[in-house]
């Protein structure tokens, strides 16, 4: 290795295999990828951050669990984990009694399982949802930007990552933000801008450099000087 | 150059806003209307207003539905506590094993292989009921053939009320001992006044009677609730209002006692700190 490179990462078949052999590591670098997608799916689908939190957790008991049983002849580890994650939510929400919902979700479908109402109901709700036919690339694009950002906000400065949930997440202003947390507004302002380049640039390594901000100062020759080689996306 | 620096400040605080660039374009107020004058000039900024736009579509529905960062941590936990015994006795596997794998967490917090030790039985007990109970959760106590709840309702409260337990910070844990066969483990957490007690090995209460968990104090036993069972499980989880310093002496256990009767019957479990 001494040509600087790092190594590439593991696929998920060594991950999966190091992980059964009792690897807590090969379970946490498979938390790192997967995690930010089984919550999203959960949260698309219960409509609640504990129970999102609960799904996430029960997968990876699953997954831990039962890794003997994931092969990837059959499909992907990511698929797997998304099937054992709708279930999941899915069972939650029948637990919690939401089935009133269902019942609006099954107008016209009255022979419609309940599993697919819901998730049929969540796919109308979903971000990449009108955007048409799924895209694989943009897919696969949208789940590595999830794992790259929710890597970056683990390995954030706290008083960052703080600021730009609020932000992002809470939708509190900045101004809001200084009162919740009771830091100076300049104080508050410094963190968001730092912790959205830290979030932009992981968009640049994912999407190319046109995600990057542009430099503050213009160069003389040019009226746009990038960081970066990329222009339009 | 300040203008641009202004310039930017302004289109990237309000980028994380919701809709805030557009209000920021619209030049309602006096910082707004500088903004949108500069950028009427300024093709570098506007070009940065657009970048800011693009990774804001995608950032915003990233981060909404972002996991709390807490989360890895806890579900490392959860799974440390209630999964099966995996990887070799004695052969401890971690990152050397993963090309690639992650490599942000420092040993020093999550050793290779760590099993059982934090829970000891009541993980081995949460294990147990795992395998083969995951497909299906319901949180309705239903009448079971082989208890008074169902099993997957032993399971779901069991992990849940211990992991949350465990995740206040503060909380004891002691072994529960009685007849050959038989144990148990309680779980209280003083900052959450909540107690969790499960056993195993009990059988089913004789017809007419039920395991009830108590506090002993001085000698005098309060009785604290009847337990649901589920197979050879028996558990119960509840409010309890716990001192930080719990004095030296006190014991807990679980009776086997008639139905309505005020007890003491019959100890088959007891355990102090």
């Amino acid at each position: 290795m001494g040509d600087g490179r790092s190594e590439p990462p593991a696929t998920d078949v060594v991950l999966v295999a190091a992980m059964a052999a009792g690897s807590e590591d090969a379970l946490a670098a498979l938390y790192d990828r997967h995690a930010p997608n089984i919550h999203a799916t959960a949260l698309r689908l219960g409509g609640d951050r504990g129970v999102a939190e609960d799904v996430v957790q029960e997968v990876f008991l699953t997954l831990w669990n039962r890794a003997e049983q994931f092969d990837p002849a059959i499909g992907s580890l990511a698929a797997w984990l998304g099937s054992i994650a709708r279930h999941r939510a899915i069972d939650r929400l029948r637990a919690a009694s939401r089935r009133p919902r269902l019942v609006s979700l099954g107008a016209g479908l009255d022979d419609e399982p309940a599993a697919d109402a819901l998730e049929r109901a969540a796919a109308r709700r979903s971000v990449g949802a009108s955007l048409g036919a799924p895209d694989p690339a943009a897919a696969l694009d949208a789940s590595e930007a999830r794992a790259a950002i929710a890597a970056a906000l683990t390995a954030m400065p706290d008083p960052e990552r703080e600021v730009i949930l609020l932000a992002y997440r809470d939708e509190l202003s900045q101004s809001e933000i200084a009162a919740h947390l009771g830091w100076p507004l300049g104080t508050v302002k410094t963190r968001t801008r730092r912790a959205l380049a830290r979030m932009r640039l992981v968009l640049a390594d994912v999407y190319g450099p046109s995600m990057a901000p542009v430099a503050v100062e213009p160069a003389e020759d040019s009226p746009l000087a990038l960081h970066g080689s990329g222009g339009e996306a | 150059m300040s203008e641009h620096r202004d310039a930017r400040e302004a289109l990237e605080l309000a980028a994380v806003e919701p809709g805030g660039l557009d209000r920021l374009e619209a030049g309602d107020t006096a910082e707004a209307a500088v903004v949108v004058a500069h950028l009427a000039g300024c093709p570098a900024c506007l070009e940065e207003m657009a970048r800011l736009r693009r990774a804001d579509a995608l950032l915003r529905p990233i981060l909404a539905s972002a996991p709390d960062p807490a989360l890895r941590e806890r579900t490392l936990a959860f799974v440390r506590a209630a999964g099966v015994p995996r990887g070799a006795a004695g052969v401890p596997r971690g990152a050397s094993d993963v090309p690639g794998g992650a490599s942000r967490e420092p040993a020093s917090r999550v050793p290779a292989v760590r099993r059982r030790a934090p829970l000891g039985w009541a993980a081995a007990l949460a294990a147990a009921l795992v395998v083969g109970l995951l497909g299906g959760v319901t949180l309705a106590r239903v009448a079971a053939p082989d208890g008074n709840a169902d099993p997957a309702v032993a399971f779901d409260q069991v992990t849940r009320e211990t992991t949350a337990l465990i995740a206040s910070g503060d909380s004891r844990e002691m072994v529960l001992t009685g007849d050959p066969g038989t144990g148990g483990t309680l779980i209280l957490s003083p900052s959450a006044g909540r107690m969790v007690v499960s056993a195993t090995g009990l059988g089913a209460p004789p017809r007419g009677s039920e395991y009830r968990c108590w506090v002993e104090v001085n000698g005098t036993r309060v009785a604290l609730g009847a337990m649901w069972w589920a197979g050879d499980v028996a558990w119960w989880a509840g409010d309890v209002a716990i001192p930080a310093v719990i004095p030296p002496g006190v014991v807990y256990g679980v009776s086997l006692v008639e139905e309505g009767a005020p007890g003491p019957g019959t100890v088959v479990l007891t355990g102090s700190l």
